[in-house]
């Protein structure tokens, strides 16, 4: 098995993760190397979902940061543009299907979107991914963000 | 998954810097759940006491685990500090509040948004985050605030600070 796979898994099976999975702020839906599908939970909002799966491609995990894009588990495909989540501020600019034609969040843990966005490294020092923390820190962000008073429901609303 | 003579514990604590769940014997003693903990691996020091997550005092350790309100999938604290000193500073104003230590960041935020804090509305609450003074750290609303404790000081101190945009 691949270290990095180890490592997930090792992850995925430890405190972090499991106390989240308890709180029920997110669960792991599949995992098939190098992608694990997990299902992060939403605030209540009329007509939207009471979570959302994101596909973490994890190649390289922890050393590389994994990256992430909203998946539809019935699909097992990237989550349609009208399904993903919406809001005011800091929600559309996380969660943007027209940026990399969806195929990450727009975030600064993200290891497709930190390409190329230097100065997020100290504009934003607390959403850098950490090879010394584990795959909750990526989780925890999210979270945030579709709890948030930001998070107005699905995209398309 | 556990055995059915046991139980599992999320566990946080002094010198404990992520949440370990770990197994203890359900028909022990508080003070074997010190002892998993160290057999897990985990720094116990001399001296701590344990606490139920967000209870006022801790539980007496030679108690029987049935006795407590401790329970399967449970979450406690090890620490040598009964109480927690936290200042947050916001627009160069500062509060002060004690917690004991096993009091959530959850709790601790909605001290420090609320009436006897800064008391924002619910709109700007959500918007801001706490922030370890002189660090990027925001610690998670599930840590403990006495995991966040350094050196010999039974204190932590945070800033309040708005949730930005990642933008450019």
């Amino acid at each position: 098995m691949d270290i990095a796979e180890t490592v997930l898994r090792a992850h995925l099976d430890a405190g972090p993760f499991l106390s989240g999975v308890d709180r029920g702020r997110w669960r792991l839906l599949v995992m098939t190397w190098p992608h694990a599908i997990i299902a992060v939970s939403a605030a209540e909002r009329p007509g939207a979902p009471c979570e959302y799966a994101f596909r973490f491609e994890c190649t390289g995990y922890p050393q590389t940061p994994p990256t992430a894009q909203p998946w539809s588990e019935s699909a097992d495909a990237p989550l349609p543009p009208d399904r993903w989540p919406g809001g005011r501020s800091r929600v559309p600019l996380a969660f943007n299907p027209g940026w990399k034609s969806g195929q990450c969040l727009y975030l600064p843990c993200d290891r497709h979107a930190i390409e190329g966005h230097d100065p997020w490294r100290t504009q934003h020092p607390s959403l850098i991914w950490s090879p010394q923390r584990d795959i909750t820190q990526y989780l925890q962000v999210i979270y945030e963000l579709l709890n948030s008073s930001d998070y107005s429901g699905l995209r398309s609303s | 998954m556990a055995e059915r003579e046991d139980i599992e514990l999320f566990v946080q604590g002094e010198g404990i810097r992520d949440i370990v769940l770990i197994k203890a014997k359900k028909g022990g003693a508080v003070r074997d759940i010190l002892v998993a903990a160290r057999e897990a691996g985990l720094s116990v020091v001399e001296g701590v006491v344990l606490w139920i997550e967000d209870e006022e005092s801790p539980i007496d350790l030679d108690a029987p685990i049935a006795s407590t309100q401790i329970r399967h999938l449970g979450r406690v604290h090890l620490h040598r500090c009964r109480k927690v000193a936290v200042n947050v500073t916001f627009n160069g104003v500062q509060k002060a509040e004690t917690f004991p230590p096993a009091t959530t960041m959850k709790r601790v935020k909605r001290w420090a948004v609320g009436p006897k804090g800064f008391n924002m509305s619910d709109v700007d609450a959500a918007e801001h985050v706490l922030q370890l003074t002189g660090s990027a750290e925001r610690p998670d609303e599930d840590i403990h605030i006495g995991t966040l404790v350094t050196g010999s000081q039974c204190s932590v101190s945070f800033d309040l600070v708005p949730k930005v945009r990642v933008e450019g």
